[in-house]
């Protein structure tokens, strides 16, 4: 099928039809015709990007020896005893001029990016690699109360939940037991919901404190709602009956 | 110190092998040597500074995780209507407001018919979605369906299953 | 002349071949003559728009750009890999991205072509000249440089899995571990995974904890393993899984199985596991 056209308002339909990519690429690979690192053929211009290197001295102007040889990106490299920390890194960064002159070619335009990084809601932060290159990453130890046991008991309320939000409304009368165990479900499932969203979008390294905020705001919230929820079963109509009437009236 | 300087120079430039050429041509790139153990330093000042390339703003449309951010859009909301629902219930009580669910209804009740469906019919949507995509996201855990074709049939099955539910959910 | 495919022609090459009529020798179509005797058709240029993604780690306080190139379709391959080396060699050599092998097989040149993420050497250019084709480096990684992201990370999390056969004890004939044809039937689908990193940068959750989540890719050869009937440690395997973070981000989002290249299915691989995880087997 041709998908070369499909597109509503602009917003391309192909990912809302199930074609997998390697069908959209090609049946059999075509090979590349173009020569890799190919010498550019004489009858096309010279390419005209250029980035000349500065003889000038730096700006870097504190480090003041007699026999240091003036280079660019002179902040990449460490002073003589000692190596770049981050906090040097970034003072040095804020403060170099770009020593570089790229002259582009007529045809090519260049666009701002639009979504920079700090704009966005959660920033992934600096890059850290833990270790060299060659280490695995750390393994965590096995804990199946957070593993296996965890993700077959939330299946399981899931499960328990699809009768659950049926039946007490078909039964027509009320029925507590019922709505006892709907409400409990209902908690489980939604607190379960919740942690997963902060375990997500809060990562441990990233985020320590916001993310044990978020977590005690969580069990909180949780258990008063709970509270509040058989106070509602016991002293109120309960959650069924509660529910019935907000729809109906 | 500086006569040692220069006589260590003097010795160096003697052992050199003589130019035959007037002139040494002059580079016109310095180059400075660092020592081996500063690589693993430049390299951690670089990735210091490296961007993140783009996700959400330029990842194509595919139902594939529009439907699953769907899934978790609509459980927040629901379980957030219920958790503030029920945490009022509790917390509000003794300050004196009435939160008991007769009073709330009546109070529902004498608001406006559009308004009242303006409310519902996001909720109603909300829960058919919820339920029945978690019915899509049990079938998978089984393991049926879990294949590209798998996913987009059920997928668009729940999508008109969502739609019919939300009308059933205001005729009962 | 012996070379020569034909063999009318290779009679035709002979020393009588003076006194053979010239217009046998037009009719016959061979390899050397084909070159000369077809005339080429000029076609008037194809110009597409390429807008690609831009970043230099010289200049690191520059903010990443889109840079704009025009080519003409009908001086250039067909794959998206074809445009990015005809851009390197005629426009702008400074354009930075990898890749070796051109035909789908290395997985050097995987990145964000129109929204999803391919292998550039597979993903033909889009011919429609009204639209332009948008190329970024793979979603939500840390940049090298235009278009080359620091997989650092995914090697380190593909080493942590332990991807070799382990075995309690050695083979029974001393020699080798036999394996019957329905039990290497089970590794179809998950060997042939290239690491190219298009899954695992096309997963959401990857997106959000890349350093603890282990991602499609990876997670898909960790089932290789615990598939693999030769291997004994299926134990250790499983119990590498479980934690909150290793497996268990994965919610069924299958942009994986949707994105793969290859047409590999990572999802399916990942339901098998937390399958296995909870029958203890």
């Amino acid at each position: 099928m041709e998908l070369a056209g499909l597109r509503l308002a602009g917003l391309s339909l192909h990912g809302f039809w199930p074609t997998r990519n390697s069908q959209l690429q090609t049946v059999l690979p075509s090979v590349c015709s173009s020569p890799i690192l190919s010498l550019p053929p004489q009858k096309t211009k010279t390419p005209t990007t250029v980035i000349t290197i500065s003889e000038s001295k730096s700006a870097d102007r504190q480090i003041d020896r007699q026999d240091r040889p003036s280079i660019p990106f002179r902040w990449l490299f460490p002073t003589m005893a000692s190596t770049l920390r981050s906090s040097t890194a970034r003072r040095i960064l804020a403060a170099a001029k770009p020593t570089s002159a790229i002259r582009l070619l007529p045809q090519t335009r260049v666009a701002a990016f639009h979504v920079s990084q700090r704009h966005q809601i959660l920033p992934p932060g600096p890059q850290v690699v833990h270790g060299t290159v060659n280490d695995p990453v750390p393994v965590p130890t096995p804990n199946a109360t957070h593993g296996s046991y965890h993700w077959a008991f939330e299946r399981i309320i899931a499960l328990g939940m699809i009768p659950l939000t049926v039946a007490p409304f078909a039964a027509g009368s009320a029925n507590p037991a019922l709505d006892a165990a709907l409400g409990t479900a209902l908690v489980l499932h939604s607190h379960i919901g919740f942690d997963a969203c902060v375990t997500d979008y809060f990562p441990k390294r990233q985020y320590p404190k916001t993310r044990t905020f978020m977590i005690w705001l969580l069990r909180a919230s949780t258990i008063t709602a709970a509270v509040g929820l058989f106070s509602i079963q016991t002293n109120d109509i309960g959650l069924t009956e509660g529910i019935k009437r907000f729809w109906r009236a | 110190m500086l006569s040692t300087r220069v006589f260590s120079r003097s010795l160096l430039r003697s052992a050199r092998p003589k130019s035959t050429a007037f002139f040494t041509p002059r580079r016109m790139i310095t180059t400075e040597s660092i020592p081996a153990s500063s690589a693993n330093s430049i390299l951690a000042a670089q990735r210091l500074v490296r961007p993140v390339s783009p996700h959400l703003s330029i990842y194509q449309a595919q139902l594939t995780w529009y439907l699953s951010m769907t899934t978790r859009i609509t459980g927040v909301a629901l379980s957030g209507v219920f958790y503030l629902y029920a945490i009022g219930y509790v917390l509000v009580s003794p300050l004196g407001v009435d939160m008991s669910v007769a009073n709330v209804s009546k109070k529902w009740g004498e608001l406006n018919g559009a308004v009242k469906a303006a409310v519902k019919a996001p909720l109603a949507a909300c829960f058919s979605f919820h339920f029945w995509n978690g019915i899509r996201h049990l079938i998978w855990d089984s393991g049926r369906e879990l294949t590209v074709r798998g996913v987009y049939r059920t997928g668009y099955g729940v999508l008109g299953l969502t739609a019919l539910s939300t009308l059933g959910l205001f005729v009962v | 002349m012996a070379s020569l495919r034909q063999p009318t022609l290779r009679l035709l090459a002979s020393s009588n071949i003076r006194r053979v009529s010239p217009t046998i020798i037009n009719s016959t179509r061979c390899l050397a003559t084909l070159a000369k005797e077809e005339v080429v058709q000029k076609k008037a240029p194809l110009v597409k728009k390429f807008s690609i993604y831009r970043w230099s780690p010289d200049e690191p306080t520059k903010k990443p750009q889109m840079q704009e190139y025009s080519i003409d379709l009908n001086e250039c391959g067909p794959m998206v890999l074809d445009a990015l080396i005809k851009i390197k060699n005629e426009m702008d050599p400074t354009l930075t991205f990898r890749r070796s092998c051109r035909e789908g097989i290395c997985g050097s040149c995987a990145m964000n072509i129109e929204g999803t993420n391919t292998l550039a050497c597979l993903s033909r250019i889009n011919r429609d000249a009204s639209s332009t084709t948008r190329i970024y480096p793979l979603p939500h990684m840390y940049v090298v440089k235009d278009l080359v992201p620091d997989l650092t990370n995914f090697y380190k999390q593909y080493k942590s899995i332990q991807p070799y056969l382990q075995s309690k004890e050695p083979a029974p004939d001393g020699k080798e571990f036999l394996q019957t044809k329905e039990d290497r039937k089970k590794l179809d689908g998950l060997y042939e995974c290239i690491l190219c990193a298009c899954c695992s940068t096309s997963c959401p959750s990857y997106w959000w904890n890349q350093e603890e989540y282990l991602g499609p890719a990876v997670l898909m050869q960790a089932y290789r393993w615990l598939a693999d009937s030769r291997d004994g440690k299926s134990g250790q395997r499983k119990d590498m899984l479980e934690n909150s973070m290793s497996l268990y981000r994965c919610h069924t989002i299958m942009n994986c199985a949707r994105t793969c290249p290859k047409g590999l299915n990572p999802g399916l691989a990942i339901a098998k596991i937390k399958m296995m995880m909870v029958q203890g087997a």
